[in-house]
Formats: structure tokens, C-alpha cells, sequence
């Protein structure tokens, strides 16, 4: 008996000396999710570490998924991963719309609309880049000239090989009546109706045994530095960094018919720490810090200050440029709201198709 | 004599009573020794599963943002358009619901139905206030000419009330307000899927796993447990890291390609991942050990005898074993049989890592909706049907296990 309860005392001290050696978080800390990869670096480098530095609030970092969901039932239980995410817009529209996200009132982060890349800020998000979804080749595999459409991606006769394009909808039908020869300015009229989907899913059929799936944006980078495909689709930040890493020279990015987005800050109502959440934003929306994410990450900053910043060799690397901007389009956000769920069922029935 | 007779029952009487008692109290010490068991399994296991269950009827999204068309709605026959009477209850409750913000959540509820619904009612939310208070009908069919659709009203009926069937609807592949799409059916055609993987694993694991037990539960004494060693060794390592082995192996410019490519066997890179050849083999690893230990167990018990009298009779080694050995092994293998098909039906890491879209299961497509999309109400539904399923399995086996039973007897 005696033997017993020494073995639980010693337990408990071992316990509590574990506990007391442990970081201790404090109150005000803030805990932010990011898709990860070399954006949650740039991040943790340009803001939150001169952040920390001048405030003393901690930034402890999450992953964030983009999960709906899973913001949705912080909200409602009160039970909080996370007080700031760096999400893209769709989420944000879709929380603002669903009321769980928190709105932002501007005034206290002493900015007006006009601080932010027009049509960019919405209630529940706080801008901080643009960035685009492009198509890279590999040199080595593909014959020069490269190829320069969405129509040469879908032509695996002169450019043969493997493409990887993301197991989704968003970011994929876009491309494919884009491919079968619908104007860039009348992709989401077109697709807004049943014939146009059926259009691009036809159009998408056409080149379908020749497509890999990725899910995350570092398979789509991976797939192509393992040869595994001769072309993606992929995030221009990501398609970027894979470009200038070492001995990646032959990923070549094509900056026409990109679709651009904005991502920005969200937060889910009723998030605890809004003071230190807001203070933080004051520091990640000054133009000389997202600036130089900006320069990171390849994305152009969604703030306008921080645009004259941007060195101009960058600026071929960027959407947000005045030579590529012509050459993109927008992502229509409310479309994607709409129809985010019917068309993903109808993805995953058309995938499933062998 | 009756006195003894009666002071003998009484005896007796009171005998059986402290017997009785001492039954009870040992039933209630027993008790208290299960109870931190049953509290455990209510509080993780019963409540989960039952708010689960909950889950997949509700439906309060509508009835609780747009309350007055919520009722009013509810006696329209469907001909035609609703009454003014309704239009007005929803131009009111639009407005209402819109500065409540709880509109957002009854058109994503109605956006399940018909796709761009939640637009519609944003939009309407939005101008509603603007327009003139006259005719609540020329109002709403002036903000979007939706409005004089039946469809979207349609639609509004089905959600109207706090509990249905919808979710189920959904999953099963059949909607009262949306014409048939390509994309329904889809989660009744992963059902077959789900099982038939399952299936087709399971029946490897029985033809890889009934010689090998065979083998080890015959094997000699030393042998047979440094080899057993090697069944338990997988089975103690977890199932990511055993899935991420087979992912090293399998990819296009894994062990098995190079190697293969290396000694010039084959030339191009064999398609070996992302496909369902990956998820057969990865599977049947894994789930292997489920099926060898219950048999071996039993195997090891069959006593050798009985072969041996078998054969003194006069039995060929096939008929012996027929008739002899495999009916002895049945409860092991029955046994490995059920906990390989249920665990098998609820994968999803396997797939989801070297599958291709074309070989997830259920679970793949449950977690998609209650995270990704934050679907609850199709996510639970879909969970109770494949629940309906591992239950179904149980009760056959149960019957089929019965009837072996009483045939044996």
C-alpha cells in the first residue's frame, strides 16, 4: 500500500515540476494560423518577430486549413485554436455572411478604405496581399516556346507530359472554359449557368487522363521538381519559390490568363485578445513591413503605400504589376460563396469518373 | 414435527435471503467497479453518437431566421406561387433576419438546395429596406425576378420546419426541389465503393492470412515465436507511419520504380500510387494483423489429434481439412473477418494518402463536409448511414454465427 501511494506522490511531483518548466503563454498572446510554407515565414520574420519585439505579445502559430467548419464550431462553442488566420476571401465573404466571423472596425486600426488596393477590404477581412493562381512549365521537359495559354496547357499533342491542377473546383474551372475559348471577362457569366458548367467540365474531360490532383500547395511545387509532371497549376508565391530554389531555374511561371484573389486577416467572433489581435493588424497593414513580405513572397501588397516599395525587377514576378495585372482576372468571390459546395459534389462525382 | 418443518423453511427462507442479499451486494460491488467504465464510454462513446444522430434531422437554420414565412409557408400546396400573405411574412422576416445577421445561416441552409440561394437572399436582405413598403410581392420579384420562380419557394417549404429528412435525402441521392444534376447520387456510389474495398480487402486478408496462421500456429515452438515477432512488430507501429512506408515505396520515383527501372525490368516508371492498387495493398498490410492473431489463437488450440484420428480413418489430407480443421477454425476466423471489415469500412487516412479521387471512402467524404464545408447536417447523415451499415454487418454476422452454431450442435 505504502509502496503505491509513494510511486503516485513521486508521479505527481514528477508532474508538477513538468508543468512548472513549461513556457508559460500569457494572457495577451496571440495565436495565429496561416497556410504555412514560405508565407508563415516571411510573416514570422517581417512582422511577428519586430511585433514581439516592441509589444511583447508573443505570436504563437497555428496551421490553418481553411476549414469552414472548423471556424464555424470555434465560434459557436466559444473554444478558440486561433485569433487571427490569414485566410482567403471566400472564407472571409462566407463567415461575414454566416456571422461567424468577427467584423473589423476600421478606426481603430486608423484606416480608412481607401488605405487598400481597391474592391480588396471587405467587413470580416483585413487585406494583406494579392496573389494569383498561375500555370509553371518545366523547361527541361516540355519544347520551346513554352506554353503561353490555358488552351497550350490542355494541348498535350505539342507539349506533352503530365499536368497537375488542384483537386478542385475553384481555381480549375476557371482554366477549363478559359482552354475551350471563353473570354477571360465572361468566365464566371458563363459559368453562372448549367450550360457553362457542363461546358467546362467537358472542356476539363478533355484532359483529364493527363491530370494529376494535388491538394496543397507544396505537392504542386513538388510534382514538378520531381518531374512527376510536366506542368502545374499552382499559388505564384509558391511557383516562385520553387523557381529561385537551387537548381529549379527550368520553372518557368506563365503570367497570362492568371486569376487573381485577395487573402487578408479574419477572425472569429467572439475571439478572445481582441486588443492584442488589433494591435497586431496596425503593425501587419504598416507598408514598410508588408512590404517586405511582399518582396518574400512574391505577392503584391494589398495595402497601396506599400506598392511604391516594391523594387521593380519584382515587379515582372507580381500580379498586382502594371504589365500583368491587364493580363489576369479577378476571382469573383460571391460566385465561389454560391456555389463552392454544389460544384465541389459535382467535382468529386466528375474525379471519381474513371 | 410441522413446527421443525416451519422453523426449517423459515431457516431456509432466511438463508435464501442473506443469500439474496449477498447477491445483490456483490451486483452492486461489481457495479461500482464498472462505473468509471460506464461513465467513460456515455461520455465519449453514447452522448457523441447520439447528438450525432440528432444532427442528421435537424434542420432550424430557416425556421429560426425567417419564423413567420416558416409557418405561413407551411400551408401552401405547392401550386403555383404563395399567397401575398407569404411574400409579406418573408420581405418582413428578410429584413428582420438581415439585421439580426442571422440570414446568412438560413441561405446557406437553402444554398444546400438550390445552389445560389444564399445570394438571393443576401441580396434581397440588402434591398429589401429600400424598396417601397406597398406590395411585398412586386417588391420581391422587382429585387430579383428568382422570386417568381416556385423552385426557390419550393425549396423555402422543405426547410421550413425544425426537424427532416433533408440530410438523408441528400445523401441517399434524391431532393424534392432540385431536378436531377449530375452531381447527385454521388454519396450513395461511395457507399458501394466503401464496400466493396472493404470487401476485397477483407477477402485478401483471409487468403494472405489463413495459410500464414496455419504456418505459425504449426510451426515449432521456438520458431513460431520469433516468427510471430514479425506479426506483432506492424501491428505496434501506427498506421501513419505505416502508410507513409508504403508511400516511400510506391511513388513514381520510389523504391520499388528505381529499383525495378535500375535493373532494367521495366523502363518508364510503373504507375504504382494514387490509385487503387495503392490503397489494396496498403490496406491489406494494415489490416492483416487483425485478421492473423484471432486465428492464430484459435489455430494454436485445435489439437493435433484430431487430424491424426481423421486421417487413421481413412480421410485425404483435403477432405480433413474440410471437414476437420477448417470448421475448428471458423470462430477465429469469423473473428478476424468482422474486425477486419469493420475497421476496414471507417478508413481514411490510407486512401486519402495514396488514393486517387476515385478510391475514397465514406469517411474521406464525411470529414470534407463537416470540416471543409462545415455541413453538419449532411456530415452526421452520412455518418449515421455508414453506422446503419457496421450494424447491419454486426447483426449478420451475428445470425450467420447462430446458425453455424446450431448446425454444429
Amino acid at each position: 500500500m505504502r509502496s503505491i501511494s509513494m510511486k503516485l506522490y513521486s508521479a505527481l511531483a514528477l508532474a508538477s515540476l513538468l508543468a512548472g518548466s513549461a513556457v508559460t503563454a500569457k494572457a495577451e498572446d496571440l495565436t495565429i494560423a496561416t497556410y504555412g510554407g514560405t508565407f508563415e515565414e516571411a510573416l514570422r520574420k517581417e512582422v511577428y518577430e519586430p511585433f514581439t519585439k516592441e509589444t511583447g505579445i508573443n505570436v504563437l502559430a497555428d496551421a490553418f486549413s481553411g476549414d469552414v467548419g472548423k471556424i464555424r464550431a470555434m465560434a459557436t462553442t466559444g473554444t478558440y485554436n486561433w485569433q487571427l488566420a490569414e485566410s482567403e476571401s471566400v472564407i472571409a465573404a462566407i463567415g461575414c455572411q454566416q456571422d461567424f466571423l468577427e467584423r473589423f472596425d476600421l478606426s481603430r486600426l486608423k484606416l480608412t478604405k481607401d488605405d487598400f488596393v481597391s474592391g480588396s477590404l471587405i467587413d470580416c477581412g483585413i487585406p494583406d496581399v494579392i496573389y494569383s493562381v498561375n500555370f509553371a512549365y518545366d523547361s527541361n521537359q516540355v519544347p520551346e516556346p513554352g506554353p503561353k495559354t490555358w488552351a497550350d496547357f490542355w494541348n498535350v499533342e505539342k507539349w506533352p507530359g503530365k499536368r497537375a491542377m488542384r483537386k478542385s473546383p475553384n481555381g480549375t474551372l476557371e482554366f477549363a472554359l478559359l482552354a475551350d475559348g471563353v473570354p477571360m471577362d465572361k468566365v464566371y457569366e458563363v459559368l453562372a449557368t448549367p450550360e457553362g458548367v457542363d461546358r467546362a467540365f467537358a472542356s476539363l474531360s478533355k484532359l483529364k487522363p493527363n491530370i494529376v490532383w494535388w491538394e496543397t500547395g507544396a505537392q504542386s511545387v513538388q510534382l514538378l521538381a520531381d518531374k512527376e509532371v510536366a506542368m502545374t497549376v499552382g499559388w505564384n508565391g509558391r511557383l516562385y519559390s520553387a523557381a529561385h530554389g537551387e537548381g529549379q531555374k527550368q520553372i518557368k511561371t506563365v503570367w497570362n490568363q492568371f486569376r487573381w484573389e485577395t487573402s487578408m486577416w479574419i477572425m472569429p467572433k467572439g475571439a478572445p485578445n481582441v486588443d492584442s489581435a488589433y494591435k497586431f493588424l496596425q503593425y501587419a497593414t504598416k507598408p514598410e513591413l508588408i512590404s517586405e513580405v511582399s518582396k518574400r513572397v512574391a505577392n503584391g501588397p494589398a495595402v497601396v503605400a506599400a506598392g511604391k516599395l516594391i523594387p521593380g525587377e519584382l515587379n515582372s514576378e507580381l500580379p498586382t504589376s502594371a504589365q500583368n495585372l491587364k493580363n489576369g482576372f479577378p476571382m469573383d468571390v460571391q460566385f465561389w460563396v454560391d456555389h463552392q459546395e454544389d460544384l465541389t459534389e459535382r467535382f468529386n462525382n466528375w474525379v471519381a469518373q474513371q | 414435527m410441522i413446527a421443525a418443518k416451519a422453523l426449517s423453511d423459515g431457516l431456509e427462507e432466511s438463508a435464501a435471503l442473506n443469500y439474496r442479499r449477498e447477491l445483490t451486494m456483490k451486483e452492486m460491488r461489481r457495479g461500482v467497479l464498472v462505473a468509471p467504465l460506464f461513465i467513460y464510454l456515455t461520455a465519449i462513446f453514447v452522448v457523441p453518437i447520439v447528438l450525432m444522430l440528432i444532427r442528421s434531422v435537424e434542420d432550424p437554420e430557416v425556421s429560426r431566421a425567417l419564423p413567420n414565412t416558416a409557418t405561413l409557408i407551411q400551408a401552401w400546396d405547392g401550386e403555383g406561387l404563395p399567397s401575398a400573405q407569404v411574400f409579406a411574412a418573408l420581405a418582413a422576416d428578410v429584413k428582420q433576419a438581415a439585421l439580426d445577421r442571422t440570414l446568412g445561416q438560413a441561405g446557406n441552409r437553402l444554398n444546400y438546395a438550390i445552389p445560389g440561394f444564399q445570394s438571393l437572399l443576401m441580396k434581397t436582405g440588402q434591398k429589401i429596406s429600400d424598396a417601397p413598403a406597398v406590395d411585398a410581392t412586386d417588391a420581391l420579384v422587382q429585387i430579383d425576378q428568382r422570386w417568381k420562380d416556385a423552385r426557390y419557394w419550393l425549396a423555402l417549404r422543405d426547410a421550413s420546419s425544425k426537424y427532416s429528412l433533408f440530410y438523408f435525402r441528400t445523401a441517399l441521392g434524391f431532393s424534392t426541389s432540385e431536378p436531377a444534376t449530375e452531381g447527385r447520387g454521388l454519396y450513395l456510389d461511395v457507399l458501394v465503393r466503401t464496400l466493396w474495398m472493404t470487401l476485397v480487402v477483407t477477402s485478401a486478408c483471409v487468403v494472405l492470412g489463413y495459410p500464414l496462421s496455419y504456418f505459425l500456429a504449426n510451426a515449432p515452438e521456438r520458431l513460431r515465436n520469433r516468427l510471430i515477432l514479425f506479426v506483432l512488430l506492424p501491428f505496434w507501429t501506427s498506421l501513419l507511419v505505416r502508410t507513409t512506408a508504403w508511400f516511400v515505396l510506391l511513388q513514381k520515383h520510389g523504391l520499388i520504380n528505381d529499383t525495378g527501372m535500375f535493373l532494367g525490368l521495366w523502363s518508364q516508371p510503373l504507375e504504382l500510387i494514387y490509385n487503387r492498387f495503392a490503397v489494396y495493398v496498403a490496406m491489406t498490410h494494415v489490416m492483416l494483423p487483425f485478421m492473423v492473431l484471432p486465428l492464430y489463437s484459435v489455430m494454436l488450440k485445435i489439437p493435433k489429434t484430431y487430424l491424426n484420428a481423421a486421417a487413421t480413418l481413412g480421410a485425404h489430407p483435403v477432405r480433413t481439412f474440410w471437414e476437420v480443421y477448417l470448421p475448428l477454425s471458423v470462430p477465429g476466423l469469423s473473428a478476424g473477418v468482422l474486425l477486419v471489415f469493420i475497421i476496414t469500412l471507417g478508413f481514411y487516412i490510407t486512401p486519402a494518402l495514396l488514393g486517387g479521387p476515385a478510391d475514397q471512402m465514406l469517411s474521406y467524404y464525411i470529414a470534407q463536409n463537416a470540416s471543409n464545408f462545415g455541413n453538419w447536417g449532411l456530415a452526421a447523415a452520412l455518418s449515421v448511414l455508414l453506422l446503419a451499415v457496421v450494424g447491419a454487418v454486426i447483426l449478420l454476422f451475428g445470425r450467420l454465427g447462430a446458425t453455424a452454431t446450431t448446425r454444429e450442435a
